[in-house]
């Protein structure tokens, strides 16, 4: 055990080597955190006052020399080894300006991050986004081991963290009593919404009672139904904003994240399922991965002879985010430097630090073949080829933009599609859309009675399908 | 002389080639040859999967290609055991493999299995989602050397720990190696539940193997 200090908080006994920014927020000390506590975006800064220690190289590239200097470093990167006293620099001040009676609020409540949005009820329009760090982070960073602490008796330690951060984006947005409130999000986050039991996730065949939207009074909310195992609310949300169910036309969702939520629509039927593609294309488990965070490579080119990059808001390079992989596996795809099967010739210099590795493509192969597969067998049981898909849309947190070639030569959308689109936020979107739109739960209640869960882990070709899909060739 | 050491070296590497018509040719003319199936086994097979897995370790070959190689290996394999079993009292070291319960991924355990088989074990596997009760079922009956349980998902790795415990309970632990695997599991976590060993990727897996049950 040691002490750690936070002036204008208190003294607080914590666990020798518990990092820094777990005891913040298992102590209920909001801090903000945007890439999740991994060291990728600099937003978890406190002032250490003791011990001093020399900056890590981590720090120095988000930190300016001059605020090193006065001990400021990243809650991310400190494992408490003595008693430690920090300071907290002060979250500035929101102005409430908003009238509260004349607000919603639009949630979509993410395992690693919380977005939210300040909609005006008058307009419509979304006056401010904000997004927290899920605090339940600290007890672990993927929903699978927080179910896991909820059986061993954490449950209402995550509920509560859940709901500090929601405290604090609501704080960020300025926005205290809104006059209603929409909620998407996945299965599991819901579920602690809700405070409903989260054990059926642990293991198969991941049951929960969601399967209906509900409204809940004081103060007046509504959350969206989910579709089945680990797809959920936030899935129906994007196809909802997307407008595809409307389109009369054979459309394609997919969600980049973790989770890898592929939908086909079909006439009246949408099928559905996750794909457990991993956090590779956040960039977590890649050694040249970042989140799209100012930084972040979002495009790759090649031209005479070398390859060139592009950051977002022009930073130094920190990683690539998703758009810049998926760039850059093309180019050394056409380059061969890299074959479809995956082998790369030799370690890719990207920057004086970064480099891409075998292992880092092994790990997006998983993830390109896990959206790949479920792609494939949703077609199948849509009974439908790729060539009549009408059109593909995308969202996650990819970046600037993505290249819809540069899509087709790693695999990971069929070849032929006639119109791809891009859309960072379509969840959040979809739960604003909500706000606005009186009669859109009638449509939300359409959407999940026609939807089909397919269960990837009831495929009996499963494997067969998976291992065909991890060659990085285009396909139809 | 030296005619023959080509034939055998050719098979190997059509192992390698992961080319299973070419390997299971070379061993039929091997085998007309005169060559004795034991050392087309033991000499060209299981020294070509086994370098599969090495390169498999070293992530210059991935999934798709230790499952093609695995053919051409079977391919071989499937010629050469009947005509061994007929001559051969040696008693193979029997391993019996599994995922836990509630977990279906069982991608890497097929890999695990092949390598374990192909490096000269006798394997039984019970596939995935392997209740606690099974495992002890199949132990009771099989009486094999080492029990090898492979978990993906975090959830799901007590059981590992619960047929640990099941076995000390039922007095069948001190005849049995437990070894365990799959990516959330790692040496410390191997420790705490009492195994005795962990190996993080299918060709450390044989070699486990190999070093508990000398002696
Ligand atoms: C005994 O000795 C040993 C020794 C070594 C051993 C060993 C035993 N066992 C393994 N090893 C070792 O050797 C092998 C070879 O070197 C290695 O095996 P691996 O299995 O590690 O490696 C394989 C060769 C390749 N790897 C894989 O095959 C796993 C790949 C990923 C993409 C994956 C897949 C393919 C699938 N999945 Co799932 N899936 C993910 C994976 C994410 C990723 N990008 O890695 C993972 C494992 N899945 C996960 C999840 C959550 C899920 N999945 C689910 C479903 C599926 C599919 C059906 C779609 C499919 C599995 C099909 C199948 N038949 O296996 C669900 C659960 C189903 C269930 N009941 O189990 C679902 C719950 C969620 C969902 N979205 O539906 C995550 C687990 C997270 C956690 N905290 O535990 C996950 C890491 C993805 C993520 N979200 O980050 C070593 O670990």
């Amino acid at each position: 055990m040691n002490i750690l200090t936070i002036k204008k908080h208190g003294t607080f006994k914590v666990k020798k080597s518990t990092k820094l920014i777990d005891c913040l927020a298992k102590n209920g000390i909001p801090i903000i955190a945007t890439c999740g506590g991994k060291g990728r975006c600099g937003s978890c800064r406190v002032r250490i006052i003791t011990p001093q220690k020399p900056p890590a190289e981590r720090e120095t590239l988000f930190i300016p020399q001059s605020a090193l200097k006065q001990g400021y470093r990243l809650a991310c990167q400190h494992k408490i080894t003595h008693d430690m006293t920090i300071d907290i620099p002060r979250l500035k001040k929101v102005k409430f300006t908003r009238l509260n009676a004349n607000y919603g609020l639009a949630l979509d409540i993410g395992t690693t991050v919380i977005k939210g949005a300040a909609v005006n009820l008058k307009t419509g329009s979304a006056e401010k986004i904000s997004s927290v760090y899920n605090l339940q982070n600290s007890i672990g960073g993927d929903v699978l081991t927080r179910v896991g602490a909820s059986i061993d008796g954490k449950y209402d330690i995550l509920s509560k963290l859940l709901y500090s951060s929601l405290k604090q984006l609501k704080n960020c947005l300025g926005i205290q009593k809104p006059a209603i409130t929409i909620i998407v999000g996945n299965p599991v986050m819901l579920s602690f919404y809700l405070h409903e039991p989260v054990n059926g996730f642990a293991q198969y065949p991941f049951t929960s009672n969601l399967n209906k939207g509900i409204f809940l009074k004081n103060p007046p909310r509504y959350v969206f139904p989910i579709i089945g195992g680990f797809v959920g609310g936030d899935t129906i949300s994007g196809i909802l904003q997307s407008r595809m169910h409307k389109s009369g036309k054979n459309s394609l969702y997919i969600d980049l994240g973790t989770n890898g939520e592929v939908v086909l629509i079909r006439g009246k039927n949408i099928y559905a399922a996750s794909t457990a593609a991993g956090p590779a294309f956040e960039g977590i488990g890649v050694t040249c991965g970042s989140l799209a965070l100012p930084g972040a490579i979002d495009r790759v080119s090649y031209a005479k002879g070398a390859l060139r990059f592009h950051t977002i808001d022009n930073k130094t390079p920190i990683g690539l985010c998703a758009s810049g992989l998926i760039d850059l596996l093309s180019i050394l795809l056409e380059r061969s430097i890299l074959k479809d099967n995956g082998r790369l010739k030799y370690a890719v210099p990207i920057s004086s630090r970064i480099c891409i590795s075998q292992n880092d493509i092994r790990k997006l192969q998983l993830a390109i073949g896990a959206i790949h597969s479920g792609i494939k067998i949703l077609l199948h049981h849509a009974k439908t080829a790729p060539k009549n898909i009408d059109e593909v849309v995308i969202t996650g947190e990819f970046g600037s933009r993505l290249d819809v070639n540069a899509l087709v030569k790693i695999g990971l959308i069929p070849k032929g599609t006639k119109k791809v689109s891009f859309n960072k936020d379509l969840p959040l979107q979809g739960a604003v859309m909500a706000i606005k739109n009186n009669n859109i739960f009638h449509q939300v209640e359409t959407i999940r009675e026609h939807s089909i869960h397919i269960d990837l882990a009831a495929q009996p070709n499963f494997q067969e399908v998976f291992v065909a899909s991890l060659k990085l060739a285009p396909w139809n | 002389m030296q005619g023959v050491n080509l034939k055998l070296d050719e098979i190997r590497k059509a192992v390698i080639e992961m080319d299973d018509v070419k390997t299971a040719q070379l061993v039929n003319t091997a085998l007309k040859q005169g060559l004795a199936p034991q050392d087309i086994l033991n000499n060209c097979l299981i020294p070509g999967m086994k370098e599969v897995g090495e390169l498999f370790t070293r992530k210059e070959y991935y999934v798709p290609e230790v499952l093609l190689a695995s053919e051409a290996f079977y391919a071989g394999f499937n010629i050469v055991s009947p005509l061994i079993k007929s001559q051969s009292t040696e008693k193979k070291t029997k391993v019996i493999i599994g995922v836990v319960k509630g977990d279906i991924h069982d991608i890497g355990k097929n890999i695990v299995k092949v390598l374990i088989e192909a490096s000269g074990y006798d394997i039984m596997d019970l596939g995935k989602d392997v209740s606690t009760e099974r495992f002890i079922k199949a132990v009771t009956i099989e009486k094999p050397a080492v029990l090898a349980m492979s978990s993906l998902m975090t959830t799901t790795l007590v059981h590992m720990e619960e047929v640990i415990k099941e076995l000390i309970k039922k007095k069948m632990r001190r005849n049995i190696k437990v070894i365990v695997g799959g990516a959330p599991v790692n040496e410390e976590f191997a420790n705490r539940i009492g195994a005795d060993g962990y190996a993080e990727d299918a060709m450390q897996a044989v070699k486990l193997i190999k070093k508990i049950t000398i002696g």
